[in-house]
């Protein structure tokens, strides 16, 4: 006992942790758990035999468990709908980081007139529920005859006020005698924001590509209403059609598959975090270069 | 290659004037130093003869060609910052050829340019590295081989050893001089230091408030002052200041009285040449100003006692501080057997080297 607390005494040293930082440390646990719960309900109920998902006691950890769920996933056009997951996410995520660095460029580093009341604007856009713009939005690409098409998916997220605002913070932060450097040797606007200013936001560029690619890959208000076929869903909106009944499956069957299904869908995301983690943090908490 | 004309410059930022008039022409081939306190100016007025900033009133000229609206890479120059400002995503060649590159010039003849200036410079086998893999030094001499690549008529430094430790601050100074010696180039150099300005300029421009307290040779300012300013900031130890009072005017002449001087051995008053328009009047308060060197413990016909505070030994001397003289605190520089703090000395004054500065701090002395 004295031993353990020994331990948990030079833990706390180590890491400056005192008894004062505890309140804060319970509640961060708390919400981690909130957020993990979920997470750990759809790996478990993927896993699960149909008669096993809804049971009068709560199974957290299944007691036998199967990989049907997974085979059964295979039974629908989930390649493909994966593949136009990515074409959308991947697209759309690479042109609203471009974009999104360019327009924090601007904003950051050129002066013109009404660039505050522009970024002003940006910001306000944000309060624009996405419900309000989306049916005109929907009718639009029906009528240039776009509907269920890759553009279609792709257009009205490659524009993003979260990217623009990661890559001005940055780009505030940036030396100004480097570009200023830059200028004496020559660059115009355009070599100055390719040669330089963009090779240097790593940081912000791969925080926005995280976020954005996770945003678009679970993107499904938006393909659910602009795909006619089944052939152009995506996979969110293809898995959601799995529950509640599908052809000659139970609900709860339909339930299984589907968070087999979604447990699929999560990888991608969870992959790129991962192993992005450390630029991304990086990018979140400091937007600048050390020179 | 470059002269450098500045006519009536001024730059305002929003209601701020920071450069306020400036009248300056820098020969072709001249090593011009602007020195003065922290936000006078100097990197404002770099930066408007490089074309980073644009003058609000007033015209630039390079050799009679109004600059403009020219950009600043258009204006055959190059700039080395404080900060190096190296490219850090790309390698030392890859930083020189920067400019060549922009400038549409050959892979080939690049690389080239980039291992001549490297060799000058002997950063040869550091071609291939970031500047992250530099020490302060090695970045320094990349950020210059980056300027010189490009064989600019007219260089200009910011600060640019200001970032370095003394030691190699005095041996980059030499390199800048011997790289000046034999390229010939115009350049102009910002720094605080008075004491880089010194060794290095052909001729230094004082500059405080925006405005030139004074511009000429480095013995012209230390030996000639145009003010008290110029004449506070130019030289280590700074020059001695003791307040005085105006006694008699006659034409070409002023008598002043010092306090704590001591009875001329000839009963000689303390009279100094003045020029012809200096505005003096009896009862007046002045200031002599002299240097430690015209202060010592050789006898001379004008004397002041005073004692010293303490004394720091510099290598070879010692200066002597007298923080409580009735004229104000004087420093000398005394080479010889030690003085303690304590002693009570007399000082001779040499008359030659004393200059009088009037009340508005000019300089009335001749
Ligand atoms: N872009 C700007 N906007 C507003 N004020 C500025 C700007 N650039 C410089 N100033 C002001 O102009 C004055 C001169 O600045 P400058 O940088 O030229 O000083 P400096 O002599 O180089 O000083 P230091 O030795 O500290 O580098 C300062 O008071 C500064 O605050
Ligand atoms: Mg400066």
């Amino acid at each position: 006992m004295t031993a353990l607390l020994t331990r948990v005494r030079r833990y706390m040293d180590e890491h400056r942790f005192t008894l004062l930082d505890l309140p804060i440390w319970l509640v961060g646990m708390a919400v981690a758990f909130a957020w993990f719960a979920p997470f750990v309900w759809m790996v478990s109920t993927s896993l699960k035999y149909p008669e096993d998902v809804m049971t009068a006691q709560i199974e957290w950890l299944p007691n036998r468990i199967t990989f049907d769920n997974y085979v059964k996933v295979f039974e629908y056009p989930v390649v493909r709908w994966a593949f136009n997951s990515l074409v959308q996410a991947g697209v759309a995520t690479s042109l609203s980081v471009l974009f999104g660095a360019m327009a924090g460029y601007g904003l950051a580093r050129m002066r013109f007139p009404g660039r505050d009341g522009l970024f002003a604007l940006f910001l306000a856009s944000l309060m624009i529920p996405t419900e309000v713009s989306i049916i005109p939005m929907l009718l639009g690409f029906i009528k240039m005859g776009w509907a269920s098409s890759y553009q279609a998916l792709i257009l009205p997220s490659i524009g993003n006020v979260f990217a623009v605002y990661i890559f001005r913070q940055f780009f505030l932060g940036f030396p100004a005698e480097i570009e200023e450097a830059a200028r004496v040797d020559g660059a115009g606007p355009f070599r100055l924001f390719f040669l330089i200013a963009l090779p240097l936001a790593r940081a912000p560029a791969i925080a926005a590509a995280v976020i954005l690619f996770t945003l678009n890959w679970n993107n499904f208000l938006w393909p659910l209403l602009v795909t006619f076929d089944e052939s152009m869903k995506t996979l969110p909106v293809g898995i959601a059609a799995f529950t509640p009944v599908v052809g000659t499956r139970t609900q709860l069957e339909g339930f299984s598959v589907a968070m087999a299904a979604v447990t699929i869908l999560s990888v991608p995301s969870l992959a790129l975090f991962f192993l992005l983690q450390r630029y991304f943090i990086q990018g979140i908490s400091q937007g600048s270069i050390k020179s | 290659m470059s002269r450098v004309e500045l006519s009536g410059i001024t730059k305002r930022f929003g209601a701020f004037e920071a450069i306020r008039g400036i009248d300056l022409t820098v020969e072709d081939g001249e090593f011009a130093v602007f020195v003065g306190p922290s936000g006078c100016g100097k990197s404002t007025l770099l930066r408007l003869i490089c074309g980073l900033e644009v003058p609000t009133e007033g015209a630039i000229r390079f050799d009679d060609r109004d600059v403009r609206g020219v950009p600043p890479a258009g204006r055959r120059l190059a700039m080395v910052f404080q900060s190096y400002a190296l490219y850090p995503h790309m390698s030392v060649a890859e930083n020189m050829g920067f400019a060549l590159r922009m400038a549409g010039i050959s892979r080939a003849e690049r690389a080239v340019r980039v291992a001549r200036a490297a060799e000058t410079l002997q950063i040869t086998r550091l071609l291939e590295r970031r500047p992250k893999e530099l020490s302060g030094g090695q970045r320094q001499r990349v950020a210059i081989g980056r300027a010189i690549v490009r064989e600019p008529s007219l260089f200009l430094f910011d600060e640019p050893l200001s970032n370095l430790d003394a030691e190699l601050r005095v041996e980059m100074r030499a390199e800048l001089m011997e790289l000046h010696r034999r390229l010939a180039t115009t350049m102009i150099y910002v720094t605080h230091d008075q004491i880089e300005a010194m060794t290095m300029a052909d001729r230094i421009v004082v500059l405080r408030d925006g405005r030139i307290e004074q511009a000429g040779s480095p013995t012209m300012l230390y030996e000639r002052p145009a003010n008290r300013f110029v004449a506070s900031f130019i030289g280590s130890p700074r020059m001695n200041f003791l307040a005085a009072r105006v006694t008699r005017v006659e034409p070409g002449r002023v008598t002043i009285d010092l306090p704590g001087l001591l009875p001329g051995v000839a009963g000689e008053p303390l009279a100094l040449a003045v020029a012809e328009r200096h505005g003096l009047r009896i009862d007046d308060s002045v200031e002599l100003g002299v240097r430690s060197e015209h202060l010592g413990l050789e006898p001379r016909p004008h004397r002041l006692q005073a004692r010293i505070s303490f004394s720091e030994y510099v290598g070879g001397a010692w200066h002597l501080h007298a923080g409580d003289h009735p004229a104000g605190r004087l420093v000398l520089r005394h080479a010889g057997a030690p003085i303690h703090a304590g002693e009570t000395l007399e000082l001779g004054l040499d008359m030659a080297g004393c200059h009088l500065f009037a009340p508005s701090g000019l300089r009335v002395s001749v």
